[in-house]
């Protein structure tokens, strides 16, 4: 089934490659969905289904730490694969991403290989 | 202040050079600007006169800001190279605004986990960008200031750290 992934960053620039990475990692029939800050974000959510959500950390209005929390406190989004993908990623960051619900952190820049591992984890294609 | 401190300036290298070479494909080299104004050699460098600048804060664990300068052709040069346009008029300039403030942004949290290591907790905050013949425009922030240049295909770009973090 094709999927809808939900890709959130106040850069269009890291939006882009982000889609780009889905795109050469065998995502190009998802249909993408972007947000500019954890608030469109969720206005988003209670709109479409989604069945991937991938942000950044580090956004104005509500950060990515905020959608996280907010998205976990969710029933009916509870359950959704979330992807940290920030630059300010590193072991202590992850540890404190992984409790508040994150399914997979990533550091910028990303590519599609490690798009493609990550996925594979989570939906176990 | 130039590249004093080698842990810094190794730090800082490594992560312009993995930055810039992972989005855009460039490579850097280490520039002497006023070596360079004094005998200027074969490899003609487009030094900055006009300038494409992104600014980004250091939050935690100390404070200050990574700024970056570079001529505004070699930021239209890397935007291009980041989104792979063929066309130059689909280059506006709110999308090399906004590549370049993304570079300063991977940038800094490259520098940062090269120096700081994969221990110790870090932020950074939101970028500010913009474009201007008057460096002194840029926002300026107390702190030891270390100023690096490098040549990136040719154009000249600046990386200015200002922190207490370093003194």
């Amino acid at each position: 089934m094709e999927k809808t992934v939900l890709i959130v960053d106040d850069s269009a620039t890291a939006r882009m490659l982000i889609k780009r990475c889905l795109e050469i990692a065998g995502w190009s029939d998802a249909t993408i969905l972007e947000a500019a800050n954890g608030i469109e974000a969720i206005a988003i959510l209670h709109e479409e289904e989604i069945d991937l959500l991938l942000t950044d950390l580090n956004m104005p209005r509500l950060d990515g730490i905020g959608l996280l929390k907010a998205i976990r406190a969710k029933d009916i989004v509870k359950n959704l694969p979330v992807v940290v993908i920030t630059s300010t990623g590193n072991a202590a960051k992850e540890e404190a991403l992984r409790k508040a619900g994150a399914s997979a952190i990533l550091s910028k820049p990303i590519s599609p290989a490690i798009i493609v591992e990550t996925l594979e984890a989570i939906f176990g294609e | 202040m130039g590249c004093v401190d080698g842990k810094i300036c190794s730090a800082l290298a490594t992560a312009l050079s993995s930055t810039l070479e992972t989005l855009a494909f460039a490579e850097i080299d280490p520039l002497d600007v006023e070596a360079y104004k004094k005998d200027p050699n074969d490899n003609d460098i487009t030094l900055r006169d006009e300038s494409i600048w992104a600014q980004i804060p250091f939050v935690l664990p100390f404070k200050g800001y990574l700024t970056i300068l570079l001529v505004p052709d070699l930021a239209n040069n890397l935007t291009e190279g980041i989104y792979g346009f063929l066309e130059k008029d689909m280059l506006s300039e709110e999308v090399v605004f906004d590549s370049i403030a993304e570079i300063s942004n991977i940038l800094a949290g490259q520098f940062c986990t090269n120096y700081l290591g994969d221990d110790i907790f870090f932020e950074l905050g939101l970028p500010d960008k913009g474009r201007t013949i008057d460096e002194s425009e840029i926002p300026v922030h107390d702190g030891v200031e270390y100023k690096l240049d490098y040549s990136v295909e040719g154009f000249q770009l600046t990386v200015i750290l200002v922190t207490d973090a370093f003194a």
